[in-house]
């Protein structure tokens, strides 16, 4: 009966729970969702995480590539990252080239991973104006729902703390280039920036914050995707992003500020579990 | 391997910088199989005790791992993990074919297979469909469309997409397999449960459920004139009936004859998996059901109580 009176009066179904203070799913407004890592299951890949936030599934996989750098920059290396957003993870995504949502996730990943400064793009560089790593991170969503954007980002994260390089030695003669992938060294990693999404929903008497939206409560925010981005880098306040919806007073934006705060802590916790469990092994 | 690059060089097509990161890129991602002969790689297979390289015996199938309702969002879902294959589908409610004239008394299904840009050893181009990917989705649609009653929903069509996130061969087998619990999943009417298996021969040889590297032997031709190839086989396992047969590669009819009543059996071995994976969710939601109807009793007990409650009053009331 419920599901039948969701589909076809969903914003009354929807207000209904939110006036009796719970989410359609039961949560809490500032509760989020687990997040389960897994690292690794992916061989054919340089490295690989498995993302689950709640229901939300995001892989990323790693593979290295060797070019030469930029004339313009020549001691620096590539980190090219890509979000897709496959047809089979919702039926809202068509067959075909990535769509503008999936090229705006992917513009808000790469924006905070580079601008966190977590990877020094000159670790990348092998040798001065000759050759760099490519470090393809391809991020692919199994099940949309809700705040990809923050499974995305510890899928990527986790991903690069398990990377291991090869050792590379090049002959400046001969320029022969010869990779030795039996002696692996990890990338060094700066920090670990940690996003939280909120969606922000328009009730009376004031408007009603929602840490990690699920894909309906987005939907009922309204918007494309997640309403209020905050990203902590280890304690470190590193960027706020607003899509559309409603208002954010400035209240709600301290309240969520430090929700975030909380959150990213949590996350990074799992993250460090994840890795130090797989190394006992 | 090896001479793609140098051909690319001879052309003129890349300088010999290029070529050379090239050829080292590719013999890093290949393994160090670019540089041996074939019988060398043959040999390759094998471990010092005859069996297959991953310890398995020759008529030894991988470990299948499966499961239903792997994506939330989509109307059935599955996941099929063969050792390092791992394939991700999913089904979605059927909804009426756009740009469509003509009225069509049968449903279509519509099948897309995609590998993930780290699912082999060589990087691939996302986005545009490979040739590979094209023939996987034929073939996938070709097996399924005796599956499913088509007939019952005309002039709408059902999407089903599979992703393969790892291919470590026998990656058609795995789709058509994970397509048809997806399918199941989803409560679209079917015939009958599918699953497919597949063989690689070699010789006098049959690996069944064949790795990349066996798969890729079976499908390169040495010189001599003996069989390889690869068969991948699709069964209806109530009706007793194929539904699809595809080899490729050179085989005697003997030969062929043999293989597909291993093919058989092996399709058979998946069945009961299948069936109960299927039997533990219809289980599950019968509980769920139950559930919900008693609470419903409870609500509906608690509503009437409360209706007496206001009737005496407004009585009173109205007194």
């Amino acid at each position: 009966m419920a599901e039948i009176f969701k589909h076809i009066y969903p914003s009354k179904y929807f207000n209904d729970y939110i006036s009796r203070n719970v989410r359609p799913d039961g949560r809490k407004f500032d509760e989020h969702r687990d997040v389960k890592v897994n690292i690794n299951a992916i061989t054919s890949a340089d490295a690989s995480a498995a993302v689950k936030c709640g229901n939300s599934t995001v892989v990323c996989g790693i593979k290295l590539e060797l070019a030469k750098p930029k004339a313009e920059e020549p001691d620096t290396g590539f980190l090219i990252s890509n979000v897709e957003l496959l047809p089979l993870c919702s039926s809202k995504f068509r067959p075909g080239p990535p769509s503008d949502h999936a090229q705006v996730i992917n513009n808000i990943v790469s924006d905070i991973v580079m601008n966190s400064k977590c990877i020094d793009l000159k670790d990348l560089c092998l040798v001065h104006d000759k050759l760099a790593w490519v470090v393809y991170c391809d991020l692919v969503c199994l099940d949309y729902d809700g705040s990809i954007v923050d499974a995305c980002i510890v899928a990527i994260m986790t991903s690069l703390k398990t990377l291991l390089l090869p050792s590379v030695s090049f002959d400046a003669e001969t320029e022969e280039v010869k990779v030795d992938t039996s002696a692996r060294l990890p990338l060094k990693i700066h920090g670990l920036p940690v996003a939280t999404s909120f969606g922000i929903y328009e009730h009376i008497p004031r408007n009603i914050v929602l840490a990690d939206p699920s894909a309906y409560e987005e939907e009922m925010c309204g918007g494309v995707g997640a309403n209020l981005i905050v990203c902590w880098n280890k304690g470190l306040f590193c960027g706020i992003q607003k899509f559309g919806g409603s208002n954010l007073s400035t209240e709600d934006e301290k309240r969520t500020l430090v929700l975030a705060k909380e959150i990213s802590k949590l996350v990074e916790g799992v993250i460090e579990t994840c890795i130090k469990n797989d190394k006992v092994k | 391997m090896e001479g793609r690059p140098r051909a690319l060089l001879e052309r003129g097509l890349c300088s010999a910088v290029d070529a050379q990161w090239l050829m080292m890129m590719m013999m890093m991602m290949e393994g160090r199989d670019c540089l041996k002969s074939y019988d060398e790689v043959y040999s390759g297979l094998f471990d010092e005790k005859g069996h297959r390289k991953d310890g398995r015996e020759m008529k030894e199938a991988r470990a299948m791992y499966a499961r239903g309702n792997f994506v939330s969002q989509a109307k059935g879902s599955s996941y099929i993990e063969m050792n390092k294959t791992k394939v991700v589908c999913s089904v979605f409610a059927p909804r009426e074919i756009s740009h469509q004239n003509e009225f069509s008394t049968v449903g279509q299904l519509f099948c897309e297979v995609k590998f993930a840009p780290f699912s082999c050893h060589l990087q691939r181009q996302p986005h545009v469909p490979d040739a590979e990917e094209k023939a996987l989705s034929v073939a996938l649609r070709k097996a399924l469309e005796p599956t499913v009653c088509c007939h019952l929903f005309a002039n709408f069509q059902i999407d089903i997409f599979v992703y393969i996130l790892e291919n470590d061969g026998a990656c058609l087998a795995a789709a058509i397999t994970a397509a048809g619990l997806a399918l199941a999943n989803g409560a679209v009417p079917m015939y009958d449960i599918i699953t497919a298996s597949s063989i690689a021969i070699i010789g006098d040889k049959m690996f069944i459920d064949p790795t990349e590297r066996e798969e890729h032997l079976a499908l390169s031709s040495p010189e001599t004139k003996q069989n390889h190839g690869v068969i991948t086989m699709s069964r209806m396992h109530g009706l007793k009936q194929i539904a699809d047969f595809r080899q490729i590669g050179s085989l005697d009819v003997d030969c062929i004859l043999k293989a597909t009543d291993i093919l058989e059996e092996e399709c058979n071995k998946i069945v009961p998996k299948i069936q109960m994976i299927l039997v533990r969710y219809i289980n599950n939601g019968i509980i769920q059901q139950k559930k919900l109807a008693e609470a419903a009793k409870e609500r509906e007990a608690a509503l009437k109580i409360k209706m007496k409650e206001w009737s005496s009053s407004i009585i009173k009331i109205s007194d």
